[in-house]
């Protein structure tokens, strides 16, 4: 038959459309919820193309689905829609998949001929279950069966596959099912359990899962046998398998007019258009607006009022039209979910469990490219919830959960974002499963693991090279893994979120920009030029008063490297300026071009999960811009992802944040942190991760790496050596307004210079690290700074070569030591007799402290609980109130000091001491609820805080605490300690 | 009598660097354009000049000079050449725009050896034409280069 290209074009769309429905329909079968019109429409669907198959001479296909609307064409008959054993359902599914397959096929100018094979296959298989279900034969019509020789490839075939019949029987698969039939009504088939394997089982599971009562089952049969007695002439479907021809075109007319009638809202309002055109469509859009531009600037100069008129009109226009073009090119995500469905069944079926999937917010719509950028990464995850997040139904019995697992998927619209949401309600994240895999894949260190957070373990998966499948199933654990899912997600400008609770189950959050072509950007200027930072990256603009010089606000410099405070995290900052001058720098640093300026405005940007800070020279405006690439030779250039046409049809080149911070070497560093900052999700000042901490790295010699607990250090500085004075022997530097000591740290070591004096003397300026104790300050002279890295390790103390290291830490795979600055500045103060009363204080101390020996109880039967947050003063707190001989348990924040309170027993403590600003439940609040319980109203309660305004202390007396103390006062502590252990003791 | 000409005779879109004359392909021109505004693009190499807005559309502006690395400088006047090529598009930096010449293959010679090896490496040969050579670049060779260096 010779076609034209664009009628096989149409009937192949077609099919896709039946195709497309058919699944959807299928699905709705499964699930049970399908009414009458669902089977009616899946029978007409194959009626249509059953029609137009046979028409365009694809008899292969149209035979297999003639073969589905008969098998469809007794449940229509029934008076309300029943549910339908799986087997027949599966054999339906096959029968769609052969049928994409063959139209596939078809689409490649291949013929069906191809595809017979598969045809046969299923067609059998289809013509079996269905005969099962309901017991009749659908085998008698000449035209539904195969030629002889087909047959005997096809047993083979079969045999092959072990899907059908013991081998003895006849070769007339029609006598077969004749057998069958007999059987299944002669109730015998048990008896022939042997013979007839497979067709067994499913009719036994038929029985057994009462997917039909036997009632309906009898009741069917016996209709049914009474209308195969009047076959040819009672069933109108049945005359046309003999002559498919005439009765063909008048039946598809019938079907024509049933399906108008039906679908009268559909027909006539859609048209199918390439998308190509569509895209150029987009284009032609988008160069009108800019000629819209144009005439506007062009009119807004011009008198004519005609003129101006008519261009608002084309501006108004014009901007409908875009608007209007843009939406052409989005779906609903449901194209993409609705798959699902069907997948989910499928390996549930092959895996052996039961799993349901739930999917809302279908309607949500999404560019058409982007579209298909999550299809496979979501694809991935659900095979991922089906395969390792639900459990067995036996696993999920003695979990007391439902043996249904579900799924669910939950598209919608969030802050100019298109969010994905995929759950499960399955075994969670296996923390030990996940942990042992890292070490074993070397991703991790087991040290690492021992302190790692939940949450922070749960990003290992998405580490390259991760996959928790023990073993290679064939739904998934294929060496493609989250990492995957998520650069794919990422490359898009999406972002991944994962969260899960043991036993409860497991979700991912898929963040979606609406559109690819669209961002949403900040447009900053450098020099004379503009560029864009897309939204997305932009945590937050600060502008920094250059003028005053409040310490609060300024840039701390390290050696040429600007850092900016910002809510007392460091944040290192690189100016656009002189990261796009590349090798052209000018001769003026940083420092000077900043000091020159009255302020400064920082773009707060976050790469891979870390931030910095991008000077520009001014903050512009936002706009939502197009996104162009640039050609491929400039790619490689990572500083720009793109380039957009302005309005005023100028070109502006897109900042490629990632890229400039790893052109500029912050990289190093967001490796350490990226794992947990992902988590954070884009608010890097929260400490999520109890139990990492951030170091300030340095050296304290050529060969000396040194760290320091960054929440010690008040401020880092510079002195130049011109301000170094001396007080007798000590160095000591003017500073704000008082004196400050500045101890070396070389001395204080006794570490061996390795540089000799002259080097030292070259250096015009000395690097010092400034700490507080006791409202006083102290500087710490060091060679270098180098780095805020972040820790999640506890500090090792098993090695420490002499006093004032308190431990080791291993930071980029070097040992580093950790300075124990409270003894430094202890020290100081000893040596420096800073403070006569601190003196006085001490003696007076170690008077008191034999007194408190006298007359306490023992220290070891003094239980006292620790809530505080930062790992690093847990650990100081625990070391000193342990060294005192008492009984310390810790906790991680307020909610768990609580918690351990509250399941403790009566008396059980004597003391609590407590941080105030804690995450989940805070000193105060903690306080409050101690005071409030009825067992706690007399447990001595001691704040230990930074925070020290007389506002905060008022508040911390007026909620029930002892004492309201200053943190890293060892002294003050010990003697609050004792004092209120001695009143409640009655001495 | 015409079939015959189209085989042997070529036209070219023909262009001044200097004093010198340059000829592309006129199938492979898309169009010439008076120097646009254009957004430069830091880091690039030199002899990227910047972006062009090309109604909607992004052309990379390429300085000829900078690319053949003449020591002159340009003109403050100049015109664009513009080229699609392997997906690019390509906007030549040119000082003035010539004819378009129909050049005869028996004057068609290979690219001298004398010529500087910047220029020659973008080159297919030289016209002998009245009172003049013309130099045949090849565009193809133009966004070879380009493309493997900054790659």
């Amino acid at each position: 038959m010779s076609l034209s290209d664009e009628t096989l074009g149409e009937f192949i769309s077609e099919c896709e459309d039946i195709i497309q429905r058919m699944s959807e329909n299928l699905a709705l079968v499964e699930k049970g919820e399908h009414t009458m019109e669902t089977i009616d429409a899946i029978y007409r669907d194959m009626h249509t193309l059953k029609g137009t198959s046979y028409l365009f001479g694809f008899s292969h296909m149209g035979r297999l689905a003639h073969a589905m609307e008969t098998a469809l064409d007794p449940l229509r008959k029934l008076e309300k829609a029943i549910r339908i054993s799986s087997d027949f359902l599966d054999a339906c599914f096959k029968s769609l998949d052969v049928l994409e397959l063959t139209k596939n096929q078809l689409k490649e100018n291949k013929k069906d001929e191809n595809c017979r094979s598969d045809i046969d296959r299923v067609f059998y298989l289809l013509v079996e279950r269905a005969s099962h279900f309901f017991g009749i034969d659908f085998g008698p019509s000449k035209d539904f069966m195969p030629s002889e020789e087909d047959l005997i490839q096809l047993k083979k075939d079969l045999a092959k596959q072990k899907m059908v019949v013991a081998p003895d029987q006849s070769l007339e698969v029609k006598n077969n099912f004749n057998e069958i039939k007999e059987k299944i009504n002669k109730n015998e088939v048990e008896d022939d359990a042997e013979k007839v394997k497979k067709p067994l089982l499913s009719v036994d599971q038929l029985r057994e899962e009462s997917y039909l009562s036997n009632n309906v089952n009898k009741e069917y049969l016996n209709q049914e046998r009474v209308m195969s007695d009047r076959e040819e002439e009672q069933l109108p479907e049945m005359p046309e398998n003999t002559m498919p021809n005439s009765a063909l075109s008048q039946n598809a007319e019938n079907n024509a007019k049933d399906h108008e009638n039906k679908n009268n809202n559909f027909s006539g309002e859609t048209v199918r258009v390439q998308v190509e055109l569509l895209d150029r469509l987009m284009n032609l859009a988008g160069e009108l607006v800019l000629v819209r531009n144009q005439v506007l600037q062009f009119s807004s100069r011009s008198e004519n009022l005609e003129l101006l008129n008519l261009s608002q009109n084309l501006n108004i226009v014009t901007s409908d039209l875009q608007e209007e073009v843009m939406k052409t090119r989005m779906q609903p995500v449901g194209n993409v979910l609705n798959k699902f469905q069907r997948i989910v069944r499928d390996i549930a079926r092959d895996i052996g469990k039961k799993i349901e999937i739930h999917i809302s917010g279908a309607e949500t719509e999404l560019d058409k490219t982007l579209l298909e950028a999550i299809k496979d990464p979501l694809t991935h995850i659900v095979r991922n919830s089906c395969d390792h997040g639900l459990e067995f139904p036996d696993e999920r019995r003695a979990a007391s959960k439902s043996e249904l697992g579900n799924i669910f998927i939950k598209a919608f619209h969030e802050g100019g974002q298109v969010v994905v949401e995929i759950s499960d309600d399955g075994r969670g994240l296996n923390r030990d499963k996940i942990i042992k895999k890292a070490i074993q894949k070397e991703l991790i260190t087991s040290q690492q693991a021992e302190v790692m957070g939940e949450r922070e373990m749960f990003q290992l998966i998405f580490l390259p090279g991760f996959s928790t499948a023990e073993k290679v199933s064939s739904v998934s654990g294929r060496g493609v893994g989250m990492d995957v899912v998520k650069t794919n997600i990422e490359k898009i400008g999406g972002n991944v979120e994962l969260e899960s609770k043991s036993g409860k189950g497991t979700s991912l959050r898929l963040k979606i920009p609406l559109t690819l072509a669209i961002v949403p950007a900040m447009l900053v200027r450098s020099g004379t030029e503009r560029y864009a930072i897309p939204q997305v990256k932009l945590v937050e603009l600060v502008r920094v008063d250059n003028l005053g010089g409040d310490s609060h606000t300024k840039i701390d410099f390290l050696h040429g490297n600007p850092l900016y405070r910002l809510r007392g995290n460091l944040l290192p900052l690189v100016s656009l300026h002189r990261a796009l001058a590349g090798k052209n720098l000018e001769v003026e640093t940083l420092q000077e071009e900043l000091q020159k300026k009255d302020t400064i405005n920082i773009a707060v940007l976050s790469a891979e999960g870390h931030f910095f800070g991008l000077i520009v020279d001014e903050i512009l405006d936002t706009a939502d811009i197009v996104v162009k690439p640039l050609s491929q030779f400039l790619k490689s250039l990572s500083t720009f992802s793109g380039a957009t046409i302005m309005g005023d049809g100028s070109v502006a080149l897109i900042l490629d944040v990632n890229g400039i911070s790893q052109n500029e070497g912050l990289e190093s560093k967001s490796k350490e942190n990226n794992s947990m900052d992902v988590m954070a999700g884009g608010k890097g000042n929260e400490k999520v991760f109890s139990d990492s901490m951030e170091m300030l790295l340095f050296d304290a010699t050529e060969k000396g790496r040194f760290a320091i607990p960054l929440c010690l250090v008040n401020r880092l500085e510079e002195f130049p050596l011109s301000h170094v004075e001396y007080s007798g022997e000590q160095k000591v530097v003017q500073y704000r307004g008082s004196i400050l000591p500045i101890i070396s740290l070389v001395e204080y070591l006794n570490l061996k210079k390795e540089s000799s004096p002259e080097d030292q003397v070259t250096n015009d300026s000395i690097s010092v690290i400034v700490t507080a104790k006791a409202n006083r300050y102290f500087g710490i002279q060091v060679q270098s700074i180098l780095d805020v890295i972040m820790v999640n390790q506890q500090v090792d103390d098993s090695i420490k070569d002499r006093k004032g290291i308190l431990g080791n830490v291993v930071i980029n795979e070097e040992v580093v030591g950790v300075i124990d600055v409270l003894d430094i500045m202890d020290m100081a103060i000893k040596k420096l007799c800073l403070d006569e009363n601190h003196k006085d204080k001490n003696h007076k101390n170690d008077s008191h402290q034999d007194k408190y020996k006298e007359e306490t109880p023992a220290p070891e039967d003094i239980r006292v609980l620790i809530a505080e947050d930062t790992a690093f003063f847990r650990r100081q707190l625990k070391k000193l109130l342990t060294s005192q001989g008492f009984d310390v348990v810790t906790a991680d924040d307020g909610q768990e000091a609580i918690e351990i309170l509250n399941s403790s027993k009566a008396g059980e403590f004597n003391l609590l001491v407590s941080d105030i600003e804690m995450p989940r439940l805070n000193g105060f609040e903690l306080a409050t609820q101690v005071r409030a319980s009825n067992h706690f109203t007399s447990l001595p309660m001691i704040a230990v805080t930074t925070r020290f305004k007389q506002r905060d202390i008022d508040r911390g007396k007026e909620v029930g605490f002892n004492l309201y103390l200053e943190k890293l006062n060892e002294q003050q502590l010990l003697n609050g300690v004792s004092s209120l252990l001695n009143r409640k003791t009655g001495s | 009598m015409e079939a015959k000409n189209e085989k042997s005779n070529r036209q070219f879109a023909t262009f001044y660097i200097g004093e010198r004359l340059y000829g592309i392909d006129v199938q492979r021109v898309q169009e010439i354009t008076r120097s646009m505004p254009m957004t430069r693009v830091p880091l690039a190499p030199s002899y990227v000049r910047g972006l062009i807005n090309l109604r909607g559309q992004l052309a990379t502006a390429i300085g000829v000079r900078d690319l053949f690395k003449t020591k002159d400088k340009d003109p403050e006047s100049n015109m664009n050449v513009v080229c699609q090529v392997d997906g690019l598009l390509l906007a030549l930096v040119v000082d003035r725009i010539g004819d378009v010449i129909e050049a005869s293959q028996e004057n068609f010679e290979f690219c001298p050896d004398t010529v500087s090896e910047h220029i020659k490496k973008y080159m297919d040969g030289v016209y002998k034409i009245a009172n003049d050579l013309l130099s045949i670049i090849d565009i193809g060779k133009i966004s070879h280069a380009i493309q493997k260096q900054v790659a």
